[in-house]
């Protein structure tokens, strides 16, 4: 791009209403309305907003949403590395079928995962009526978000592995094996660092989506006070009381940690891309 | 090559753990949610679906769609035109901006039009004064249903339009084609599938949108409820297997979005 | 309709595609623009068309300023480089598409285009292929698709962009020969951007060769081949070797001798590294034995045999046509010793 202008030059029609409506459109659905949750939070004075951020029942739902969503984000990691090397290497009846599913929690409206959740794992559950009388109790306690956050976050794992090692697995593998690596050296060598990135970004945006995640969560958690109340939902109780400056505190924590989180992981996937670019060039 | 085939056992015992977990953590909600729907028979599945309550739900979540899917539609082809086809200062910031649904709480994002048209938002004096609802009203949940659906589109078509390139509709150009002429006779039959695509993601997320429309709703029955918000209410009233039946209709939403991805995928 | 491009320059941030480039193409006449890749041939070619836009300089299309009109409104034939046929239209319809889009009052009659375009099938002899989508479709026959859409339209100028660069070598061969044929009986201006000077000799009337953004010269195929203007034309045209750090010499115009003689002031010896003797020429590698420098010769079959050479052997290198650039200056003329 020549310095100092704008764009450059191109004879296609449309950029100019094409872009003036894009950013009009974004501006009046998007980026006035969001304004308007840190306005409201520089209206109220700073002391209330820490009182607020910092009482015992929000940093209780903090820990809780913050932790459930880490430890979920693991899961995901392991279990959507688990499916997605599966379905790439290896060949079995109804591969297609799995493949499909795995995107059934994008598509699966958050309060029908929710209900259907809680109720694979209450008493009378097709799961709670063995994992209770074990000692294992998921509906109202926080293994039960993290078993919420885990069915939301595996699709992304999934998604974001399944194309790189589809990738390290035709090119690199052959290469290193004829070089006489063995099987261990090869997952060592040259499918970890490869797939690394992708499961590492997989994981981030398993836990950005966990966090702010409500539907799937808010039944099977039972919301019990200062025990598993996830931050979304005191959003959601504040709002009910009408304490609009109270909801818009916790709002700001959230929206500042995932603002940052997709900001990373936005630039650690440009780094890795122009790295992988740079290598193949 | 040796290196592609593991060992049989190693992958029969690796592929029933991934088949395993899979079917534990997703398809066995699917399954729980249609058998808890029927658990009473048909008779039952029909009355609570055909519940007046649950009619003027599904009008409301079809109104929502029927909004928030072609405004967002027009909005995501301009988008995607301007990103793909041309170079310019803050293309990288665009395309982030447009993403900011993705990364916002649903709750956060119903928050935010409380904050602007509620009781004691920023337009609410004003609102009050000219007899206009938005907040615990349709407006409200059209709004928000927006919001949260807003990059689908765009999100589908900025990958299909950049591995397009910009050669086919320069070569409509040369040939004499009009702006429009080149849009209609090779840009959109070049994106159809993409955008049908983008279109059914947007529908089923408006159709679903649970959190940002519970906090603009108000819960007011037969009149700000949409289908997931009805599904709450029963399942909270106890009424269990009418909450799984009017599940089961967004559940084979869902199915079926994932019958069209995996068809558009496997023919085009 | 002739085309004239005058003193055209065009930056693409702070690299100089296109330094006040000029050329004047008549009618019927048929000229290649040769260069290595980033030469600016290819944005010539588009700017021409109107489909990049000149920082500076002006178009001239049968001598009438074309420089602030539109792609549009040049009416221009142009064949992309990777073809870009509409994937969802037939080969037929890909054809069509530059008539069926006139507005009413100037679109022939739909019996009109239909005849049309059967005519360009027949022209381009894939008239059976009419039905198929381009993906459907070899290389060589999108190609041929791709003038053929582009001649639908009756232009008066033809500009393709490496028509032949995707092809192979076979296919490219047919396809030039038939390419000259086909501008012969049109009787339009032709422009075509290519890297292969080969192609470039074979084909054209005349040969622009463009190196970093500026026209190194331009003429006809034998004027460029013997009074090449620059080291760089020179060296572009055809493998060349270098004596004494400023004079060339192409392989086949060295003579080869055996001989037992020694190295002196004036007689070049080597020794061969390498033969070469599949093909119509046979090639050694020699190396210098004073200054060890490596040198390519190319030698008849015939020349061959009656020397009998073998790896290792001495030979007396004498240059028939030694070309030297006075200054190096691109401007200084070639003259023989």
């Amino acid at each position: 791009m020549a310095a100092g202008t704008f764009r450059k030059a191109n004879i296609l029609p449309g950029f100019g209403p094409a872009l003036g409506y894009t950013v009009f459109y974004l501006s009046l659905i998007v980026l006035i309305p969001l304004s308007a949750v840190f306005l409201k939070s520089v209206s109220s004075t700073w002391a209330h907003f820490v009182e607020t951020v910092t009482a015992p029942k929000v940093l209780a739902a903090y820990r809780l949403s913050f932790g459930a969503s880490f430890v979920a984000g693991l899961v995901s990691s392991v279990v959507g590395f688990l499916i997605a090397w599966v379905l790439v290497r290896y060949e079995f009846p109804g591969k297609a079928l799995a493949d499909a599913l795995v995107d059934l929690p994008f598509a699966l409206p958050t309060a029908v995962a929710g209900i259907a959740l809680t109720s694979l794992y209450t008493e009378n559950g097709w799961l709670g009526r063995y994992l209770i009388p074990m000692g294992i109790k998921v509906a109202f306690t926080p293994l039960g978000v993290v078993i919420a956050l885990t069915f939301i976050g595996l699709p992304f794992v999934v998604r974001s592995v399944q194309p790189v090692l589809a990738d390290a697995d035709r090119e690199l593998e052959e290469a290193a094996t004829s070089l006489g690596a063995t099987r261990v050296q090869v997952f060592t060598k040259v499918i970890a660092p490869m797939v690394g990135p992708s499961l590492l970004t997989g994981f981030a945006m398993a836990f950005a989506r966990a966090l702010g995640e409500y539907g799937s969560v808010i039944f099977i958690s039972g919301n019990l006070p200062m025990k598993t109340e996830i931050a979304p939902l005191l959003i959601v109780t504040k709002l009910e009381q009408y304490d609009y400056a109270g909801a818009t505190a916790i709002a700001v924590v959230m929206l500042v940690t995932s603002f940052v989180l997709l900001l990373g992981i936005n630039m650690f996937q440009r780094r890795t891309r122009r790295y992988m670019e740079a290598d193949e060039a | 090559m040796s290196i592609r085939k593991d060992p049989v056992w190693v992958q029969w015992s690796l592929t029933a753990l991934a088949m395993l977990a899979l079917g534990g953590f997703i398809v066995l909600p699917l399954v729980a949610v249609f058998v808890q729907a029927f658990e009473k028979g048909w008779a039952a599945y029909v009355t609570a679906v055909a519940d007046p309550n649950t009619l003027s739900a599904i009008r409301l979540s079809l109104l929502a769609v029927g909004i928030a899917v072609p405004l967002n539609l027009v909005f995501g082809v301009a988008a995607a035109w301007v990103i793909t086809k041309f170079q310019f200062r803050g293309r990288d910031l665009l395309v982030s901006l447009i993403d900011i649904p993705f990364g916002v709480s649903p709750v956060i994002s119903g928050l935010i039009f409380i904050l602007l048209f509620g009781a004691n938002g920023w337009f609410g004096q004003w609102l009050a004064d000219h007899d206009v609802r938005i907040v615990f009203a349709v407006p409200g949940i059209v709004l928000a249903t927006v919001f949260v659906t807003f990059p689908f589109v765009a999100r589908e078509l900025i990958p299909l339009m950049e591995s397009q390139g910009t050669e086919e509709e320069e070569a409509a150009l040369v040939l004499g084609a009009s702006a429009w002429q080149m849009f209609f006779r090779v840009t959109l039959p070049n994106i159809k599938w993409g955008l049908f695509y983008g279109v059914v993601l947007c529908t089923a997320r408006a159709l679903g949108e649970f959190g940002a429309v519970s906090v603009v709703s108000g819960h007011i029955r037969g009149e700000t409820n949409t289908l997931p918000l009805h599904v709450e209410i029963l399942y909270n009233e106890y009424n269990y297997s009418g909450a799984f039946a009017v599940a089961s209709i967004l559940s084979a939403i869902a199915v079926i979005t994932l019958v069209l991805k995996k068809w558009i995928s496997h023919e085009h | 309709m002739s085309i004239e491009v005058e003193r055209i320059s065009k930056r693409f941030g702070t690299y100089e595609a296109l330094h006040e480039v000029s050329l004047r193409i008549e009618t019927g006449e048929l000229v290649a623009l040769l260069g290595p890749s980033g030469s600016g041939k290819t944005t010539l070619l588009r700017i021409i068309a109107g489909l990049d836009l000149p920082d500076s300089g002006s178009i001239r299309l049968n001598d009438e300023d074309a420089t602030q009109t539109t792609v549009r409104e040049r009416q221009v034939g142009f064949v992309f480089q990777h073809y870009a046929l509409f994937r969802h239209l037939t080969v037929f319809e890909n054809i069509a598409f530059g008539l069926r889009l006139r507005p009413k009052a100037t679109r022939p009659p739909e019996r009109e285009i239909r005849d049309r375009v059967t005519k360009l099938l027949e022209l381009i002899q894939l008239s059976w292929l009419g039905d198929r989508y381009p993906n459907q479709l070899s290389g060589g026959q999108r190609q041929r698709v791709a003038l053929a859409r582009a001649l639908a339209v009756e232009p008066k100028v033809l500009l393709l962009d490496e028509p032949f660069g995707a092809l192979d070598a076979k296919v490219r061969k047919e396809l030039r020969r038939w390419l000259r044929r086909l501008h012969d009986e049109l009787h339009v201006a032709s422009v075509f951007v290519t890297h292969d000077q080969e192609e470039a000799l074979e084909v054209s009337d005349r040969v622009a060769i463009l190196n970093t953004g500026r026209i190194e010269q331009v003429g006809t195929p034998t004027e460029v081949y013997d009074h090449p203007a620059s080291p760089f034309v020179y060296q572009f045209l055809g493998d060349v070797n270098l004596f004494h750090g400023r004079s060339y010499v192409r392989p086949f115009e060295l003579d080869i001798t055996r001989t037992t003689e020694p190295a002196s002031e004036g007689v070049v010896t080597a020794k061969v590294r390498f033969i070469g003797s599949a093909g119509p020429v046979v090639r050694l590698e020699l190396e210098r034995e004073d200054t060890a420098e490596a040198l390519d010769a190319e030698i008849t079959r015939d020349r061959f045999r009656e020397l009998a050479l073998r790896v290792g052997e001495r030979v007396k290198v004498t240059p028939r046509n030694l070309i030297t650039f006075e200054g190096g200056g691109v401007s200084s003329n070639p003259h023989r010793e």
